[in-house]
């Protein structure tokens, strides 16, 4: 039986050893910070209606709009962690150097993980910075109605921690996919459709109850209802709930990618 | 051209040998033709029912709301006018003379009108609506009815008269209501609400005074009635009638013009292709790249020495296999789900049957087959570029759906300069309405041509650059 | 831990393709064993089995007597190249061997040990994928070494390797044989285990050929015949051939005969007066012992 710690000391080094893991790390962060900046420069108070409630911009919530785009980056690097193994047949030498083969899973849960939870705490951090550098300078100062972001809020520390905690599970139903379907280019086009699809998709349904009906599933729509600050009850889900949906998605995806990575020929 | 057809063929060959690529493809027809299905399934709405609109004389919806200082007329006649002035914010404010069948919303009706900076404007039954002189107010307007046709006449001095075109209205019964009118739209205004970008209509007035009016027709002139002509939800703010002397002093407000609703059926039936597109790219990048993983692009190489004509060979047969695929998944979407969709509201009046004969229909619809030649032809470029599967589906995956969703939270007009500098504006080209700012998809509100030429712009740059680099490289 | 591998009627399918059919050998410590058989007679199947990557359908495959996956430090049991080019180009040698060791509880000391074993110490911060495919090989020996491991597998080894490094191999195997080690080599040519196995495994669709030493297969394959060089061959095939021997006429001045000893020949050879310039024992080689053994269970053959 091959111990734990041993297990997770040796895919630390596989995972470190790689240049794309650097700079998919790099690419989540950046792509966290830049897109939330570029998202709040184009916010004004200028456009605001001058009818009640007038803007009233959730601007925790776009000021960690780089989520859309960090995520792409976590989701590449969790799904390569487990696809390129098999695209240079490395598994092989793998499951000889640990025949249980579950620890080898369990581990690179582990180390990716911690990459991602590091990179995206960094990232939104950055976001929330950027934002109150941006926000003041387009007009969202405090005498309108808009504080500055501070964690110290309650609901703006709930919506960066719920962030960071979506980017983990992203990495999860990665890794967990990327197992099961072993194939670097399906897994991407699967988890990049399951994400991306569902919302599109449900920009067309005219009809409210089967929008929010369709957004109640989609693990994306789901997973980022906690980044809301206001008017939570126009989401389609509630905040922990939404979380909770994308667990599911990611549990479902590593509890099946477990099962076959245990069980089939490698 | 020899040697070229026989790389055509032995792509053609490598792409239709490997399965699980041809399932790939099935799978998005299927996925495509599905999704849209549901969408059409998961979507409704009460247009019809809500009143925003009325019923124009060729049965299409319009809004018609005007102030109309009017009295009957049976048989021939006429009515001229001098507008002296016209006080308006909006530029297609317009105070006329008009000849409309009874006092009802959407009838149909000729009309001879100044506007502030249009010049002089002839209207008929919401679909006329042309400059016939120019000139503001004051200036002189007839409308002579005789029978079923009715023309129109402007004159700067009041004697010498200029016929400016005649309306046919079939079906005008004998007795009609004739009179002056002024209409002004209401202003529409773009801001951000509660988080999300939102559409205000303000209604606005407009004043005209005319003199002169005489009245041509066979029995003795009546008394002029005063009243607002408008749809039933319109609240125009009180139009009205000061008469002092020959004096007619007119305020209005309203829009007189065909109003379509802004969803578009024939959009929602081909939603399918955000999701049919993924199985697109995957197809594209790993016809590419499948070469160099195993090596074998030293063969391919070897046995084609102008690399240039392998990359265009695949070109070639991706585009033309895709573009037939997109074709089956669009025309059999389009034609499963618009019944549906009619079943859901989206009916005439409101929306007329859409049907393949007509040619933004056609345009959306074909249009949809090469938005997945095009996607396939950039993924094969990426592939090309960048020699590994998973960057090159990660970033054309992500350009093509990334900014649909980050642009929906976005002010309209940077998502809009947002989506025009991503390849994802090719899906304007599935709408087969005009472009619109208010609905929540901001690709609604870009031109199709634009959008698409933006992706063709995307595809073309990629396989450019993977032919430049094909050529400078080592395979 | 006791040297050995130990198959016992070991059994698997791939969908209707029976790889491996009731297969029984043993890989016993101190020789070389050879594993041979055409391609696709299951040989790396059952090395996969062995190592727990294919689980069996009937049969055991024990690793000095035990399952391969309750071993807790695999590595230091069982060294295994299976295959030479499964690494990650863009991973450094030293860290590819590095992780591998850190599976097993071994220092990073053992991995610069092993680099210097198979002469790549100068290379060891180099990405993988420059390394020519000789390289590749001897890094996937150093990866089998680096547990110090009794019991030693290659899969084809010296596929794509160049005469030095087959020579390099060979040297290698023996002694590691010679340091009592239980070493299984696979290959589908002959040739290349030609003075290196002691011992013989033969696979032919799945199913044990032959089970034996080295020497046994040639002295059976060489059928006790003599080889006779001589200028008057006609001659000297009548008078053989007249005493009752078999005589085939295997070169412009060679005779192939079976059926009679050596000292037979020269005495009819003497006695009827034609000279000759030797007799002696025919020595089939491995190459044509294994084409005699396995003619009826090639697979894939090309038309002749």
């Amino acid at each position: 039986m091959i111990l734990l710690p041993r297990a997770v000391r040796a895919e630390w080094i596989k995972l470190r050893s790689v240049r794309s893991t650097w700079w998919l790390s790099l690419a989540a962060f950046a792509g966290l910070v830049a897109t939330s900046a570029a998202a709040l420069a184009t916010l004004s108070t200028t456009h605001c209606s001058p009818v009640p409630p007038g803007c009233d911009e959730d601007t925790v919530r776009l000021s960690l709009a780089g989520v859309y785009v960090g995520q792409i980056a976590v989701l590449v690097l969790a799904v390569l962690a487990v696809s390129t193994e098999y695209s240079t047949r490395t598994i092989r030498t793998t499951v000889v150097a640990c025949p249980t083969r579950l620890p080898v899973l369990a581990a690179k849960i582990g180390v990716v993980l911690g990459v991602v939870l590091c990179a995206g705490a960094l990232g939104v951090l950055g976001s929330l910075v950027a934002g109150r550098v941006i926000l003041p300078a387009n007009g969202f100062v405090a005498s309108a109605g808009y504080p500055p972001l501070s964690l110290a809020d309650g609901p703006t520390l709930r919506a960066a921690a719920s962030t960071v905690l979506y980017l983990g599970l992203i990495a999860l139903l990665g890794l967990g996919a990327a197992a099961a379907l072993r194939d670097t280019a399906l897994s991407l086009v699967t988890l990049l459709g399951l994400l991306f699809a569902f919302p599109t998709v449900a920009a067309f349904i005219a009809d409210e109850v089967w929008r929010d009906r369709v957004l109640r599933f989609s693990p994306m729509a789901a997973g980022l209802a906690a980044q809301a600050t206001k008017r939570l009850d126009a989401l389609p889900i509630g905040p922990w709930p939404g979380l909770g949906v994308l667990a599911a998605y990611a549990g479902g995806a590593t509890v099946l990618g477990a099962v076959l990575f245990r069980v089939r020929d490698a | 051209m020899n040697g070229f057809a026989r790389d055509l063929r032995a792509e053609w060959t490598k792409l239709r040998s490997v399965r699980g690529w041809v399932l790939a493809l099935l799978a998005s027809v299927v996925l495509t033709v599905l999704v849209s299905l549901l969408a059409a399934t998961a979507s409704s709405t009460d247009v019809n029912a809500s009143g925003e609109f009325v019923v124009g004389p060729g049965g299409q919806p319009v809004v018609d709301d005007f102030h109309f200082v009017h009295q009957p007329l049976t048989g021939s006649g006429s009515i001229t006018a001098r507008v002296t002035a016209q006080r308006a914010v909006q530029e297609s404010a317009r105070a006329g003379v008009m000849i409309k069948d009874g006092t009802r919303s959407g009838a149909a009706f000729a009309a001879i009108a100044v506007t502030p900076r249009h010049g002089v404007r002839l209207l008929s039954n919401f679909t006329v609506d042309r400059t016939v002189g120019s000139g503001a107010a004051p200036h002189w307007l007839r409308l002579a009815r005789h029978g079923a046709e009715i023309t129109g006449y402007e004159s700067a001095d009041g004697s010498t008269w200029s016929p400016v075109g005649t309306v046919d209205l079939r079906g005008l019964p004998d007795t009609v209501e004739i009179g002056l009118f002024v209409n002004s739209p209401p202003e529409v205004r773009l801001g951000r609400q509660a988080g999300s970008t939102s559409i205000g209509e303000l209604p606005t007035k407009s004043t005209a005074t005319f003199d002169n009016v005489r009245l041509e027709s066979p029995l003795e002139p009546g008394p002029w009635k005063s009243e607002d002509v408008s749809r039933p939800v319109a609240k125009p703010i009180g139009g009205d009638l000061v008469q002092a002397g020959g004096v007619f002093t007119v305020t209005g407000s309203g829009d007189i013009a065909r109003d379509a609703p802004d969803d578009d059926p024939v959009a929602i039936g081909l939603t399918g292709f955000f999701v049919g597109l993924m199985a697109v790219v995957a197809v594209g990048v790993l016809f590419m790249t499948s070469e160099y993983r195993r090596r074998m692009i030293r063969t391919t190489f070897a046995a084609s020495p102008r690399r240039g004509r392998v990359l265009a060979a695949k070109a070639v047969v991706l585009g033309a296999v895709t573009f037939v695929a997109g074709l089956i998944a669009s025309v059999t979407a389009f034609l499963v789900s618009q019944p549906i969709l009619r079943d859901r509201g989206f009916a005439p009046p409101a929306f007329p049957p859409a049907s393949l004969a007509d040619w933004p229909v056609l345009r959306a619809v074909v249009g949809a087959a090469a938005l997945m030649a095009a996607v396939a032809l950039f993924s094969l470029g990426l592939g090309a570029i960048l020699r590994r599967s998973a960057g090159a589906i990660t970033i054309a995956v992500g350009l093509m759906l990334l900014p649909t969703i980050v642009s929906t939270f976005l002010p309209l007009p940077a998502a809009k300069l947002f989506l025009l500098v991503t390849p994802a504006s090719g899906f304007a080209i599935q709408r087969a309405k005009e472009p619109t700012d208010a609905l929540v998809e901001p690709w609604a509100a870009i031109s199709p041509w634009a959008g698409f030429g933006v992706l063709c712009l995307y595809a073309a740059g990629a396989i450019g650059v993977a032919f430049w680099l094909l050529r400078r490289r080592d395979a | 831990m006791e040297a050995t591998i130990e198959v016992r009627e070991l059994r698997k399918r791939y969908g209707p393709t029976v790889a491996v059919d009731d297969l029984s050998f043993t890989v016993r410590p101190g020789q070389v064993t050879g594993f041979v058989g055409p391609n696709g007679a299951g040989k790396s199947t059952t090395m996969r089995v062995i190592l727990g990557l294919d689980a069996p359908d009937a049969g055991t495959a024990l690793v000095g007597g035990r399952p391969y996956a309750s071993l807790r430090s695999p590595l230091r049991e069982v060294g295994a190249l299976l295959d030479a080019g499964a690494v990650h180009p863009g991973r450094r040698a030293r860290d590819h061997l590095l992780w591998m060791a850190q599976y097993s509880g071994l220092p990073g000391r053992r991995v610069d040990e092993v680099l210097e074993l198979v002469g790549l110490s100068s290379v060891a911060r180099r990405r993988a994928g420059g390394f020519s495919l000789g390289m590749q090989q001897r890094l996937g020996i150093a990866a089998a070494m680096l547990g110090d491991p009794p019991v030693l597998m290659f899969d084809e080894p010296v596929n794509g390797l160049d005469p030095e490094g087959i020579l390099w191999i060979r040297g290698f195997l023996r002694s590691m044989a010679a340091d009592g080690r239980a070493v299984l080599v696979s290959s589908h040519l002959m040739g290349e285990l030609e003075g290196s196995a002691d011992h013989l495994v033969v696979i032919g669709r799945g199913r044990l050929v032959a089970d034996t030493t080295v020497r046994d297969l040639l002295a059976a394959a060489s059928g006790g015949r003599v080889v006779v060089h001589t200028s008057m061959r006609t001659e000297a095939m009548t008078v053989l051939a007249n005493a009752g021997a078999t005589v085939a006429a295997t070169d412009r001045d060679t005779l192939t005969v079976s059926g009679l000893t050596a000292e037979r020949v020269v005495t009819l050879l003497s006695g009827s007066g034609l000279s000759f310039s030797g007799v002696g024992e025919y020595r089939a080689s491995l190459e044509e012992a294994y084409m005699e053994l396995t003619r009826d269970s090639v697979q894939f053959a090309g038309s002749r």
